[in-house]
């Protein structure tokens, strides 16, 4: 992919000024009609997240679908849904920066916001399936707190422990660090004296001496290595969880790899949906243009095409083992009772993107990327539901093979998530800046000497 | 309004005397033009003045002309994630041996490949937290919401370069000469890098 920055149809005659009142604009104005009728929206469904929450606390699990059969349902599931979409914003602020790819700087910001806000949803699902979650901190090795039990660390459940835990801890730090000289910006640009406050305390006296550049884009820097091994151990974890138990379905090598490609497809599929319409709502033309989503499509079909790979190896697989365990999970999976579950994924997961996206035109066409976006999501989320309940399902027993369902709580809580997720990403988006201001305006304006984007 | 590290930097970054004067001063002049900036920047380097410089978002050329070296805090990061590292096996390695060795289908109590999972994953965030807190400590920040700023515009469209020193009638000339747009005076507590009074809330731009 081209090196070169990507700039607005405006650019030639953008100014640091001009970058700057753009994009801090959104925390000033009032907000527009559609962004309070989607906030409104979502408060109703974290009102129903929380009432989700809060009967399961009164009731207990089994107000969800899931059973001693299906242990793992709609929890587990969209658990690792939301983690893969916390994935993808981690391959756009640290992956593609030690890539050097600049025309990031148009949605890392985003992407970033998207990771912390995907991942606390994420942790909350793990918390409430372990049935009573006022004792989760049992999952902490802490000596005091077990009657002299610890966790068990040569099992992969507590592996996730650690590697939710680090990842979100990481995540939300790289994300901080990354605002800090925009915090300041909005020191100085606020009027209002509490906002004034608030944005001087959260940049921690930001000055931007030479000196502070320097560290600061070391720290930067440095982050980005630490993430992303920290995100790829993450998710290959995750998908470990799964492959180190024999169950047909879960028993398999390619499950990492599979698991990591998917996230960032998925995780992808879901800066779609948020930057499209932001982009419009928030009048960023200028600085999120087609150019940015059509190479966001770009990877998005590359790692659609590997998804797709992977579906076809586990059919492979299925039928080259000679298991008849697994030739009977992978034609449970495409001809049982919970068949349409499999299409969905598949059609929604592969058809989009490999057959259409290739086509220039709709690449370059909003209302399709965010379609694809929402269909992708609608994919993802079957692709987690088919790998966990349905394998469960049906396992090695005819005797234990049960039916799972939903729930009306179960729905009830996936809606919630949504609106916890969305939320969280409209409130970000009036308190700061969706684009750096900072790494913007080394790509966008003219250098001394070197014409456009002079940095590295 | 004024912030004490803004000029303090100064003492720091400059190629020439790192020691405040008995009463120095800082004046800074501030610009809109990166070019003309970056050249006074490397004028004043090159008259060997005391100069250190404030930008709204990273130039990577004014380390080569200020003479920074890269930022030193790679190393203590990889040393704190190695410290992670072992740190956190010894802890789980002790866990399973002594603390609490349970018999998990048989394998053995010091099955270390099954360490390393969590080994990795905190030693890398030992990593990450040392190295926002040294990126936090290099630039010196902390939270205050009182902080003053020399300029509002420092984090927008404008340059500065701050010059310290005991003769700021000279400085100021220079930094006019120089093609500074408004130039600025703070005179500093005597001895130190401090600043005695403030400045003017904002720079006036020409």
């Amino acid at each position: 992919m081209s090196d070169a920055p990507v700039t607005g149809p405006g650019a030639a005659g953008h100014t640091a000024g001009r970058i700057t009142t753009d994009l801090v604009a959104a925390t000033q104005k009032f907000p527009p009609i559609a962004w309070h009728a989607a906030f409104g929206f979502c408060q109703m469904l974290i009102v129903v997240f929380f009432s989700c929450i809060a009967m399961y606390c009164i009731e207990g699990y089994g107000i969800f679908g899931a059973n001693n059969v299906v242990n793992w349902g709609n929890d587990i599931a969209s658990y690792i849904f939301w983690i893969a979409v916390a994935v993808a914003g981690t391959l756009v602020s640290s992956i593609l920066f030690l890539f050097r790819q600049k025309w990031r700087n148009a949605v890392n910001r985003s992407t970033e916001a998207m990771t912390v806000f995907a991942i606390n949803i994420a942790g909350i699902y793990p918390l409430i399936h372990t049935g009573r979650p006022w004792v989760d901190y049992w999952l902490i090795p802490l000596p005091w707190s077990q009657l002299d039990l610890w966790p068990q660390f040569k099992s992969p459940i507590m592996w996730d422990v650690f590697a939710i835990t680090g990842y979100a801890t990481c995540s939300v730090l790289f994300f901080y660090l990354g605002l800090l000289p925009d915090l300041a910006t909005l020191r100085d640009r606020s009027k209002h004296w509490l906002q004034k406050l608030i944005y001087g305390a959260l940049c921690l006296g930001w000055k931007g001496t030479a000196s502070d550049w320097r560290h600061y884009e070391r720290a930067y820097s440095q982050f980005a290595w630490i993430a992303t091994p920290l995100v790829i151990g993450m998710h290959s974890t995750i998908a470990t969880l799964l492959a180190v138990s024999t169950l047909p379905g879960w028993h398999a090598t390619i499950f990492p790899p599979y698991f990591v490609s998917g996230a960032i497809y998925g995780g992808l599929a879901m800066a779609m949906v948020i930057v499209v319409p932001m982009r419009s709502l928030l009048k960023l033309e200028a600085y999120i243009t087609i150019d940015h989503l059509e190479r966001l499509a770009k990877i998005m079909i590359a790692v659609g095409c590997i998804v797709g790979y992977v579906y076809c190896t586990e059919a492979f697989t299925a039928w080259y083992s000679e298991s008849s365990y697994e030739r009977g999970q992978f034609l449970y999976r495409a001809t049982g009772p919970h068949a349409w579950a499999f299409w969905i994924m598949v059609c929604c997961n592969l058809l989009p993107v490999t057959l259409l996206l290739l086509f220039r035109p709709l690449r370059r066409s909003l209302g399709f990327l965010f379609l694809v976006g929402l269909v992708v999501n609608v994919g993802m989320w079957f692709e987690r539901y088919v790998i966990v309940a349905l394998s469960l399902e049906h396992d090695w027993l005819p005797s234990s093979w049960y039916l799972y369902s939903f729930t009306a709580w179960d729905y009830l809580i996936l809606a919630g998530s949504f609106g916890l997720f969305f939320t969280q990403f409209l409130v970000f988006s009036r308190v700061a800046p969706v684009v750096s201001i900072a790494e913007i305006k080394t790509v966008i304006l003219p250098r001394p000497g070197h014409g456009k984007g002079g940095h590295d | 309004m004024t912030d004490p590290h803004a000029v303090d930097a100064a003492t720091h970054a400059a190629p020439a005397s790192a020691e405040a004067p008995a009463s120095a001063a800082c004046v800074y002049g501030t610009y809109r033009d990166e070019g003309a900036f970056l050249h006074s920047v490397q004028s004043a380097v090159h008259a060997h003045l005391t100069v250190d410089a404030i930008t709204p978002y990273p130039i990577h050329a004014l380390d080569g002309i200020l003479g920074l070296e890269r930022s030193w805090i790679g190393r203590p990061v990889l040393t704190i994630a190695l410290f992670g590292f072992a740190t956190v096996f010894a802890l789980i390695f002790a866990n399973n041996m002594a603390i609490w060795p349970i018999n998990v289908s048989g394998k053995p109590y010091d099955a270390w490949p099954l360490f390393i999972v969590c080994t990795l994953e905190a030693g890398l965030l030992f990593a990450a937290i040392s190295n926002l807190l040294l990126a936090f400590h290099t630039a010196k920040l902390i939270p205050n919401p009182f902080t003053k700023v020399i300029s509002e515009r420092l984090t927008d469209d404008t340059f500065a370069v701050l010059l310290l020193s005991s003769d700021t009638t000279a400085g100021e000339a220079w930094l006019r000469a120089h093609g500074a747009e408004s130039v600025a005076l703070v005179q500093l507590k005597p001895g130190t890098a401090e600043l005695a009074a403030e400045l003017p809330s904002e720079v006036a731009h020409a």
